[in-house]
């Protein structure tokens, strides 16, 4: 009898010993944090010049972090940071004007940043993303639709997430409002970004 | 591109301007008999009111930059009543224009010190040059400025700040050299309205109104730049003010009337004239001509 109880005991030691780490890990696997992977990451806009073609650029220097919960996506977030001074249209004399008061006044405003306030999901794969956009010194709420494209461990053995996005803004909403009739108001925002999972 | 030029040139220009010629008007007419003596204080309220209104209505009309123009523009006008009314004690008028100066700097250049003047050895350093700076420049207005009457002081500032508006237009930043350009509208209402009546003196109170709108604009347009602009032709912008000193010095300041007035005017174009050009040379065009 006394030795039934040790060994009943000892079991329920040894389940405790299992269980516990599984079911906090599947506490964790639920809502998971990821770094955002500059490499993996780009920000690129389009711009109508004025009413005839449209010119592309880009932001190398991305950064940021998300949250995301597989059995709650309104858990969700997505904080993302873009250097403005990273600003690429791979003309010289453009991105130098880009960079000065006349578009993002990089120097006195050095991020360009959004931060999520809720998600929804819509579908499968995709998701409606609220949240604030800031340029310069203007914040404004803006809603776009995100689709997440992928999961699974890259070469490192670090576990991934993906997520894409386009949107329109108007740039004029954001103090950058120079010379609408050379470059258009509205630009296209085209945002894929990787996350690597934090340990 | 045809409305941006239109409104460049009535709202950033033409406005400003007339506002300016016809408040200076107000204040002095030209065709009530003056003599030099009578007149010490001319352009006083007038220039101090109506050179940082002119830049407000160009800031509005043309969608200018910064966005602190309207806050700058009020101690302008502040720091220029304070000068028309208070000449003594000295002591005073420094403590006053040391306080608008500081103040109008952080407003715009604060993001220097927080992110790029990393020690308080560079904030200090930066600072104390920038407020000298700005002081030197008010010196040499208002000296100048109640030693001369007439158009001498107004025609150096137009061409002081067209000269530096396109300076700034060359290295990059259209929208600061637009407001600056303002600047350079402003004086030329007031070198019209001093040539109508050569007995008009720009100081007190105008010229340091205008001189702390045209430092804190050239500041802002200096150090918001991604990469600084050209140093030698800047540092020829710097000293081209003072060269105003130059019709004080041994013979020449025994010149007279116009003569004295195209000296001290052409060596102040001259100098600006040499920085624009050693800009155009060393960037090659327009920064927002890729467009």
């Amino acid at each position: 009898m006394k030795n039934r109880k040790g060994l009943l005991t000892g079991l329920i030691a040894v389940l405790a010993f299992v269980l516990v780490p599984t079911l906090s890990f599947a506490q964790d696997d639920a809502e998971q944090t990821f770094s955002i992977d500059p490499a993996h990451s780009s920000v690129l806009f389009r711009a109508n010049h004025m009413n005839i073609g449209y010119v592309f650029g880009m932001f190398p220097e991305v950064g940021g972090e998300f949250t995301f919960n597989e059995e709650d996506p309104a858990a969700s977030s997505v904080s993302i940071e873009v250097e403005a001074g990273s600003v690429e249209t791979f003309v010289d004399k453009r991105d130098k004007h880009l960079r000065s008061p006349d578009f993002l006044s990089a120097k006195e405003f050095s991020t360009i940043t959004f931060e999520s306030t809720s998600i929804e999901q819509t579908g499968d794969k995709t998701f409606e993303v609220t949240g604030d956009f800031t340029i310069r010194d203007v914040t404004k709420e803006i809603t776009i639709d995100v689709k997440h494209l992928g999961s699974g461990k890259g070469p490192e053995g670090n576990f991934r997430r993906g997520f894409y996005t386009e949107f329109d803004i108007d740039r004029t909403q954001f103090n950058v409002d120079w010379n609408p009739k050379v470059v258009g108001k509205k630009l296209r925002i085209i945002l894929a970004f990787e996350g690597v999972v934090k340990n | 591109m045809e409305t941006v030029i239109f409104n460049a040139a009535v709202w950033g220009i033409l406005v400003p301007a007339t506002i300016t010629g016809l408040l200076m008007l107000v204040e002095q007419p030209p065709w009530r008999v003056t003599s030099e003596s009578d007149t010490p204080l001319g352009f006083g309220w007038a220039g101090a009111l109506t050179f940082p209104l002119g830049l407000v209505i160009a800031y509005v009309g043309t969608g200018g930059a910064p966005k602190n123009i309207p806050a700058i523009a009020f101690v302008a006008v502040l720091l220029g009543l304070f000068e028309f009314g208070i000449r003594k004690p000295q002591w005073a008028r420094w403590l006053v224009r040391a306080v608008a100066i500081t103040t109008i700097m952080f407003a715009l250049i604060g993001f220097q010190f927080a992110d790029y003047w990393t020690t308080l050895g560079q904030d200090l350093l930066w600072g104390t040059t920038i407020v000298a700076i700005t002081a030197l420049l008010f010196e040499t207005f208002d000296r100048v400025g109640r030693n001369r009457p007439g158009a001498t002081v107004p025609l150096t500032m137009m061409i002081l700040a067209a000269g530096t508006a396109g300076f700034f237009a060359l290295v990059g930043t259209a929208r600061v050299a637009q407001m600056i350009g303002a600047l350079a509208a402003v004086a030329g209402a007031a070198t019209v309205v001093a040539l109508w009546n050569c007995n008009t003196r720009i100081a007190p109170g105008a010229s340091t109104a205008w001189g702390l709108l045209y430092a804190g604009l050239t500041m802002f347009a200096l150090f918001s730049l991604m990469e600084l602009p050209p140093l030698g032709p800047f540092a020829i912008l710097l000293v081209a003010p003072h060269l105003l000193w130059l019709g004080d010095v041994g013979p020449l300041k025994n010149l007279s009337g116009w003569k004295d007035t195209a000296l001290r005017v052409a060596v102040v174009g001259a100098a600006t004239a040499a920085a624009l050009g050693w800009t155009q040379a060393l960037v090659g065009g327009g920064g927002g001509s890729v467009y």
